[in-house]
């Protein structure tokens, strides 16, 4: 994304109405507090304005900050100085569909590689190809998570809707 | 219908308003400085990063400096008399780090053997094989070998004495000779003094032994002599006061004689100061070794002389007059001349 001196505002103003919320949901999937977000989307969004090298199209700069918004979270949570860890029980989840709820947690209690895939996949849409480059994995290895991330929240959640799962 | 419910409340997820604000600010701010100062913040940066490989560089390089000079630096030493008289330094890790001669022997000895980084056993075995292949350990097994450890820690010194004698008996035995290991212990601080009188501290140590028994020896009379002479004249000093410490301590009549250093080849020299001689005695017997049947002879020699002692004390009444006489009367010359130069025998008087 290019930046003019005068219309600083402007371009960030843009990008965050435009990615703020797919930003917010990725750091959803991986952070637990509200500050630490705001670490995150300082980074990310400097990150997608500070980039020089221009995107094909919109859809290669949405990947493009999935990509470093997932980098960004890892790097959180490696980062030396990160100590403060809550668990997914403490975690206050602003909605009161308790059906909606309930599915949430049990996906945010998933192991990181089979949360990125089941967001990716579910919510934004992503073909197994796309989400493979995005993560730069294989794509039997992200078919496999699917697979393996769909089996667990099916035992999870038994009983818990008419068992019409994924 | 998992995939509804999972969609419909991840669109709950939003970015609040006071989080897009607070980060618009923070962006805005970011963004706006100018490219000086970013160009600035960068050099700063390079600076710091600079400096931290600086830092580490030196650190890395002071810590091998270090580490060398650890290495480097004898954390004890090794006095090796025979008459060549060699002070070997020892390191940390049991490595020997530096090798003195202090006599011309010493020096012939050393010359063209590489005894560096090389440990104490193989070290003395390499010093002593020298030694004996120069002509300086007797083939009649009378040669005693000095190995005196120089260090505060009393296991270390154990752990040196030991390493250096198994060297030396290994060396005497695969030259197919014979020679008499006397191992002993000395602190660090009695260094500095052998030092400023150019012996090496083994060697100091037997002199103070021998002047224990005869006070009127003098270090420099000593210097250059051999192990050997030495301890033959400890011994010889032992033997007369077995038998006329007795005497001494009964009759409380000083027996004092004296010697010159030159006359030590075998003439005995009966000498005076009876507690002194049993308190050495025992430390000095205790450090004897042999490496070979010579060296069995000698040590039985030594290890008899407690016996001879006891013997002697048990014989205390019959002897004393007998010694007495015989002290009395056949260097009542010498005790005079001795007594004039003998502070402990002017106190027992």
């Amino acid at each position: 994304m290019e930046k003019t001196s005068s219309g600083t505002n402007d371009v960030v103003t843009e990008a965050l109405d435009k990615y703020s919320d797919m930003v917010r949901r990725i750091c959803f999937m991986y952070l637990k507090n509200e500050a630490d977000v705001e670490d995150i989307f300082q980074n990310v969004f400097l990150k997608l304005l500070q980039n020089k090298k221009p995107f094909e199209n919109d859809a290669h700069e949405k990947a493009w900050l999935c990509r470093v918004t997932i980098n960004e979270c890892k790097d959180f949570h490696k980062s030396f100085f990160r100590k403060n860890t809550c668990s997914i029980d403490d975690l206050e989840i602003p909605i009161e569909d308790k059906s909606e709820e309930g599915v949430l947690r049990e996906v945010l209690s998933l192991p990181q590689k089979y949360r990125n895939v089941i967001y990716l996949f579910y919510f934004e849409d992503y073909s197994v190809p796309e989400i493979a480059v995005i993560l730069g994995r294989n794509q039997n290895t992200i078919h496999t998570h699917l697979r393996r991330a769909k089996a667990i929240l099916k035992n999870k959640l038994r009983g818990f809707d008419d068992g019409n799962y994924f | 219908m998992m995939e509804t419910i999972f969609r419909a409340a991840m669109n709950h997820i939003r970015a609040k308003e006071d989080l897009k604000r607070k980060t618009r600010d923070s962006l805005i701010a970011s963004l706006s400085t100018t490219p000086a100062a970013a160009q600035s913040r960068h050099r700063r940066s390079m600076r710091q990063r600079a400096l931290i490989a600086a830092c580490t560089v030196v650190f890395v390089c002071a810590m091998s400096v270090a580490a060398v000079s650890y290495y480097k630096t004898p954390a004890s030493y090794l006095s090796l008399d025979i008459n060549p008289s060699v002070e070997l330094g020892v390191n940390g890790f049991g490595r020997i780090v530096s090798a003195t001669a202090y006599n011309s022997e010493g020096t012939a000895i050393l010359n063209g053997q590489n005894i560096m980084d090389a440990d104490v056993k193989s070290a003395v075995h390499t010093l002593v094989k020298s030694a004996a292949q120069k002509g300086f350990v007797a083939q009649d097994g009378s040669t005693v070998i000095s190995v005196t450890s120089e260090t505060d820690d009393t296991s270390d010194a154990i752990e040196l004495e030991d390493a250096a004698a198994q060297g030396a008996e290994t060396a005497i035995k695969s030259e197919g000779k014979t020679a008499t290991i006397s191992k002993d212990h000395i602190p660090l601080e009695k260094r500095d003094e052998a030092k400023k009188l150019a012996i090496t501290p083994g060697k100091l140590s037997l002199i103070r032994k021998l002047q224990a028994l005869d006070p009127s020896v003098t270090v420099s009379e000593y210097k250059n002599a051999k192990v050997t002479d030495i301890m033959k004249k400890i011994h010889e000093l032992k033997n007369s006061a077995n038998t006329d410490g007795n005497d001494t301590k009964d009759s409380s009549v000083p027996t004092d004689n004296s010697s010159a250093p030159d006359e030590t080849d075998g003439e005995d020299t009966p000498n005076s100061s009876g507690t002194a001689v049993d308190g050495n005695q025992q430390a000095d017997e205790s450090s004897l070794v042999s490496s070979g049947e010579a060296g069995k002879d000698n040590v039985s020699d030594s290890s008899d002389d407690p016996e001879k002692e006891d013997t002697a004390s048990s014989q205390k009444g019959e002897t004393s007059s007998q010694a007495q006489s015989h002290s009395s009367s056949s260097n009542g010359s010498k005790v005079n001349r001795r007594s004039s130069s003998s502070p402990s025998s002017q106190q027992k008087r």
